[in-house]
C-alpha cells in the first residue's frame, strides 16, 4: 500500500508544513508583521513568552524548535479523538475490505525502535473487530468532505480489544521495517563484538600477570554482555505511540 | 526441511524453518516469527550460543520476537472515547491535528526531537543537529565536543530528555567536576523540567532506581560508590569535561570505563590534548575497541605522540563517534564588549561597617566547632556578601538572628556595633553611583543585577524616588508577574532590577547595558548575568559596569577577577572549562569565602586571592594549549567518505 509520502520520494514532513501554518494561522490567528511570525497570546507561552519569532523555514532538522512548539499547542488545542460517519458510496479503497457493521478505528502512531540506534516510523492502520491493515498516512486529509461528525459509542472492551489486535499485528505490519532493522542490529552487534575481541586478544597478549588477565578477560566477557543487552536482535523493543485516533461508520 | 514456493514475479519464497509460514526471498528472518532466514542462520546461530552461555546452560535459543509497547491512550481521550451522551466533536481539528502529525515526520526512519516541545530554552539549529547526530547516527553514545561556549550542556541535556521521553532511558548518571554540580543541575531542572534524584540516597541506590543521578566524578570514582555501582547497569551515563578522563591508568578513566552502560556521551571542548593516545582513550570509552587496539592505532594514525599520520582518516574515524562544531561554524557573531570596574569611595562609617562584619565572621570563624564547619561557613560567607551588597541586607539576616547562638553571646557587642551602624546607613557609596548612572541616560534600558531581595527593595525605593520606570524581577514573584515584568521592560525600557534568577534562561538582547551591583563569588554566575544580553541576536556593544567600594574585600575581589583573570574577556562558558582544569575540586566561591574568613588580615587576603587567581590562570594555560591541539587536528574538514 502506498502513503503520500511513499509516492513521493524524497519528500517529507516537510511537505506538510506549509498547509499546517496556513491552517494554524487561519484557526488560531497567527499573523505576520515585517517579516515576523506574530503570536497570540495563547501561544505565547509555549514559545518562552516570545511575541513574535522569526518566520520559521519549512527544512532542516536543526529548524525543527518552530515545528515541534506548534504541534505541542495543536495536540493541546484539538482534540486526539475524533468520530466520523460516511456513506457507504465514499468508503476510501483502502477501507473496503472491512465490515462497516460496527465503528472501525483508524489510529495514527509513531512506531519507535529501539535499536542499534533509535529509530522511528509513522503508521496509520485501520483496525476492525479482527482485522489491522496499514493505511495512508493522509486518508481523510484531502477530502474532508468525505466524512462527517458523528455520535459513535465505543465501549471500553471494544477499544481493549483492538489495541490488543494492534498489539498482535505490529510485528506482522512493520514485518520488512523489523526484519531490516534486526539485520542491522546484527551486522552491528558483530561488528563491535569483532573489535572488542581484537581489542582485548591484543591486550591480553601483552600481559603477564595472571590475575591482570583475569580482570581483562573478566572486562571483555563484562563488555560483550553490554553489547548484547543493546544490539541483540532479540533486545529489539518497539513502542508505539498513538497520536490520533478516528472511530468510523457508516452512515 | 525448507519448503520453496514462487511468487507471482517469479522469485522464490521460502518457508520459515521454524514456524513453515512463507517468507520473501531476501528477508534475513522470517516476516511471522522472527527467526533467521538464509545467511543470517550461521553467524546468528553463533551470537545465540554466546547467549546461552550468558544465559547458563540448557536454556534453548529463544527467537527475537521483538518486545512491543503500545503507549496507552490518555485518559482524558478515553474519557471521550467511552462518553454515552455525546456532543458532536468538530471535525475541523481533526485536519490540522492530522497535519502536524504528518509535518513532524522527518525522513522515515529518523527521528524528530520530541524533547523540542517540552523544554524551557530555544536551542540553536546545531545544537538540535549535535543531538540527532547522538541519537541516531552514533546510536546512542559519542562525544560532543564543540568548542567551548557553544552549550554542550544543551546538547547533553536534549540528548537526556530525549531519552527519557522515548523510555530508552530510565536509570541515568551524570558525572561533572565539582565546580559545575550545582550548574548542572540548574540546567537539568530549568531548562528540561528533569527532576534529580537526591544523592543523598546513593547508599540504598539499587538496580529499582529510575531517575537522574547527578554526581561530582571525584566523589563518585570514591571506593564506597564504585562498590555501589558495581552493581548497577546504567541505561546513560554523561560526563562533562570528560578531557580528565584521558589517561587510561587513571582512577577517573577505570571507573567510567567499568560503569555498565547502554549508552555514554562525553562533553569536552579540548578532546586531544598532549598526546593523540588521549584521543584514543577517550574514545575508547564511547566506542571499546573502536580502533581496535593502541598498537594498531599507532602504526595508523600516530607519527610521534603528537603528530597524526594519516589526519584526514583519522578526523573521519573521528566524526564518527565526534560531534564538533567551531563558532564560526555556527554564524554566533556577537558585539564587542566593554568591561567598567568604577571603585567608589565609601564614607568613614560604611568602612567601619564593612570592617566590623568582617571581623564579626572572622570571630565566629574562630569560635567554630570542627563539625559544624561547611554550614556556618556558608552562613557567614552569605553575611559578608550581604555587607558588601547593602546594609538592608546584612541587617535583615542578622535581625532574623540567624546567626549561631554562640556568636551571638561572645560577640555581642560587636555584633550590636554591626546592627547600629547598618541602621545609620540609608544610602551607601555604590547606591549613588546606581542612581546617576540611571539617571544618565534614562532613555537607555538597563539591567542591574543584585544578590539579595533587600538590596532590590532599596534599590527600587531608591530609584523610584527619583521618578524612574523600575521593573522588579525575582525568584519570589509569581511567573503571571515576571512575565509581566519582562514584557514592560522589553516594552517600556527603563531600569529591570532583578536578582540572581534573572541571570538565566531570559533573553534581554533589546538591552545592552548591565550593572553588577554586587559580586557573585561564583564566576560563573557571573558570565550567566551577561550571557542575558551579550548573545545572539544583540546588535550594540554591551556594556558590562562593575561597582565595588574601594578598601572592602570586594576592591580585592573584582582586581583579581576582572583585571587579573579577565573574566569578562573569556568567551562565555570558557570560564567552566577553565575552572574544571583546576587541581583543587573545592568550588570557587567556597574558596573565596575560605580565604576571606581565615585570612588574618587584608594583606592576606590580597595575597591568597592572588594565589588563586595564579592557579586559575595557570590552569588557563594548559586549558589553551589543548584547545591549540584539538583544533589542529579536528578543525579542518574530515575527508568525504568516498576517497578514502
Amino acid at each position: 500500500m502506498t502513503t503520500p509520502l511513499e509516492t513521493h520520494p524524497g519528500s517529507q514532513g516537510a511537505d506538510f508544513r506549509k498547509p499546517l501554518y496556513d491552517e494554524a494561522s487561519r484557526r488560531y490567528g497567527i499573523t505576520e508583521k515585517d517579516g515576523r511570525v506574530m503570536l497570540p497570546e495563547s501561544m505565547r507561552p509555549l514559545f518562552l513568552g516570545e511575541e513574535s519569532v522569526e518566520k520559521p523555514p519549512t527544512m532542516g532538522a536543526g529548524n525543527d524548535f518552530f515545528w515541534h512548539r506548534l504541534a505541542e499547542y495543536v495536540s493541546t488545542a484539538e482534540p486526539m479523538y475524533y468520530r466520523f460517519s460516511i456513506e457507504p458510496a465514499m468508503i476510501p479503497r483502502e477501507l473496503e475490505g472491512f465490515p462497516m457493521n460496527e465503528p472501525l478505528l483508524l489510529v495514527w502512531m509513531r512506531v519507535q525502535f529501539e535499536a542499534h540506534r533509535l529509530i522511528e516510523h509513522p503508521l496509520a492502520v485501520a483496525l476492525g473487530r479482527d482485522r489491522a491493515e496499514k493505511i495512508p498516512l493522509s486518508l481523510l486529509l484531502d477530502d474532508p468532505l468525505l466524512v462527517t461528525p458523528a455520535k459513535i459509542y465505543v465501549t471500553p472492551q471494544m477499544l481493549e480489544e483492538r489495541m490488543a489486535l494492534l498489539h498482535s499485528s505490529i510485528c506482522v505490519l512493520m514485518a520488512e521495517e523489523i526484519a531490516t532493522i534486526q539485520a542491522a542490529m546484527l551486522k552491528t552487534l558483530h561488528e563491535e563484538t569483532e573489535r572488542i575481541r581484537e581489542y582485548y586478544s591484543h591486550l591480553l597478549v601483552k600481559t603477564q600477570k595472571s590475575d591482570e588477565k583475569d580482570r581483562l578477560r573478566r572486562e571483555q566477557k563484562f563488555l560483550e554482555q553490554e553489547h548484547n543487552r543493546r544490539l541483540h536482535p532479540a533486545a529489539l523493543k518497539i513502542l508505539v505511540v498513538p497520536e490520533l485516533i478516528a472511530s468510523l461508520i457508516v452512515q | 526441511m525448507d519448503v520453496t514456493t514462487l511468487d507471482s514475479r517469479g522469485f522464490s519464497w521460502r518457508a520459515c524453518g521454524l514456524c513453515h509460514e512463507e517468507c520473501p526471498p531476501h528477508g534475513l528472518f522470517c516476516i511471522h516469527c522472527g527467526a533467521p532466514q538464509g545467511d543470517a542462520v550461521s553467524s546468528y546461530s553463533q551470537l545465540l550460543m554466546l547467549n546461552e552461555e550468558d544465559a547458563g546452560a540448557g536454556d534453548s535459543p529463544s527467537m527475537p520476537a521483538p518486545d512491543v509497547v503500545i503507549a496507552s491512550v490518555p485518559e482524558q481521550v478515553t474519557k471521550y472515547i467511552f462518553q454515552k451522551h455525546q456532543k458532536a466533536i468538530p471535525a475541523e481539528g481533526f485536519s490540522v491535528r492530522l497535519l502536524s502529525f504528518l509535518s513532524s515526520i522527518r525522513e522515515e526512519g529518523t527521528l524528530g526531537l520530541k524533547a523540542l516541545g517540552f523544554i524551557e530554552v530555544e536551542p540553536r539549529p546545531y545544537q538540535i543537529e549535535s543531538a540527532l547526530s547522538i541519537l541516531e547516527s552514533m546510536g546512542g553514545s559519542g562525544i560532543l565536543a564543540d568548542e567551548v561556549g557553544l552549550g554542550k550542556t544543551i546538547e547533553a541535556g536534549l540528548v537526556i530528555k530525549e531519552m527519557i521521553l522515548r523510555r530508552t532511558a530510565r536509570k541515568i548518571l551524570v558525572l561533572v567536576p565539582a565546580s559545575l554540580l550545582a550548574q548542572w543541575a540548574e540546567e537539568l531542572t530549568d531548562k528540561f523540567g528533569l527532576t534529580i534524584a537526591d544523592d543523598s540516597a546513593i547508599e540504598s541506590l539499587s538496580d529499582e532506581f529510575e531517575g537522574i543521578m547527578l554526581l561530582s566524578l571525584h566523589k563518585a570514582k570514591s571506593r564506597k560508590v564504585q562498590t555501589i555501582f558495581s552493581t548497577l547497569a546504567w541505561d546513560l551515563v554523561v560526563v562533562d569535561e570528560a578531557h580528565s578522563l584521558k589517561n587510561h591508568l587513571t582512577l577517573a578513566h577505570r571507573f567510567v570505563f567499568s560503569l555498565r552502560r547502554k549508552y555514554t556521551v562525553l562533553l569536552t571542548a579540548t578532546p586531544i590534548q598532549n598526546d593523540l593516545r588521549e584521543l584514543y582513550n577517550l574514545i575508547n570509552i564511547v566506542k571499546p575497541g573502536y580502533f581496535k587496539s593502541i598498537r594498531l592505532f599507532r602504526r595508523k594514525y600516530m607519527a610521534d605522540r603528537f603528530t597524526p599520520r594519516n589526519p584526514e582518516e583519522l578526523r573521519r574515524m573521528c566524526s564518527r563517534v565526534m560531534v564538533r562544531h567551531r563558532r564560526s561554524d555556527t554564524l554566533i557573531k556577537l558585539p564587542p564588549r566593554e568591561v567598567r570596574t568604577h571603585f567608589v569611595h565609601p564614607s568613614p562609617t560604611e568602612l567601619e561597617f564593612y570592617t566590623l562584619t568582617l571581623e564579626l565572621a572572622r570571630r565566629a570563624v574562630s569560635l567554630l566547632h570542627v563539625d559544624e564547619g561547611d554550614h556556618i561557613m556558608l552562613l557567614l560567607s552569605i553575611l559578608l556578601k550581604e555587607s558588601t551588597s547593602s546594609p538592608q541586607a546584612l541587617l535583615g539576616t542578622l535581625e532574623a538572628a540567624v546567626l549561631p547562638k554562640i556568636v551571638r553571646e561572645t560577640e555581642s557587642v560587636l555584633l550590636r556595633q554591626v546592627l547600629e551602624l547598618g541602621r545609620s546607613l540609608s544610602i551607601t557609596a555604590k547606591m549613588e553611583w546606581l542612581l546617576e548612572e540611571v539617571a544618565s541616560q534614562p532613555e537607555e534600558p538597563i539591567i542591574v543585577y543584585t544578590e539579595y531581595i533587600k538590596t532590590q527593595n532599596k534599590l527600587m525605593e531608591l530609584m523610584q524616588g527619583q521618578g524612574a520606570l523600575v521593573h522588579r524581577y525575582a525568584g519570589n514573584l509569581r511567573l503571571k508577574d515576571k512575565e509581566l515584568a519582562l514584557a514592560a521592560f522589553r516594552r517600556e525600557g527603563g531600569v529591570l532590577l532583578s536578582t540572581e534568577v534573572g541571570g538565566q534562561g531570559l533573553n534581554l538582547q533589546h538591552c545592552h547595558r548591565l550593572v553588577n551591583f554586587d559580586l557573585p563569588w561564583n564566576p560563573m554566575k557571573l558570565e550567566q548575568r551577561i550571557g542575558r544580553i551579550h548573545r545572539f541576536g544583540q546588535q550594540e556593544k554591551v556594556q558590562i559596569s562593575t561597582i565595588a567600594g574601594k578598601g572592602t574585600f570586594e576592591e580585592y575581589l573584582v582586581t583579581i577577577l576582572l583585571s587579573k583573570i579577565k573574566l569578562f574577556e573569556m568567551v562565555i562558558g570558557e570560564i567552566d572549562s577553565i575552572l574544571a582544569y583546576l587541581k583543587n575540586p573545592i568550588p570557587m566561591e567556597k574558596r573565596i569565602s575560605r580565604i576571606i574568613l581565615t585570612s588574618p588580615d587584608t594583606a592576606s587576603i590580597q595575597r591568597r586571592l592572588d594565589n588563586l587567581a595564579n592557579e586559575i590562570l595557570t590552569a588557563k594555560e594548559h586549558f589553551d594549549q589543548d584547545r591549540d591541539s584539538s583544533a589542529k587536528l579536528l578543525d579542518l574538514p574530515a575527508a568525504p567518505e568516498e576517497v578514502l
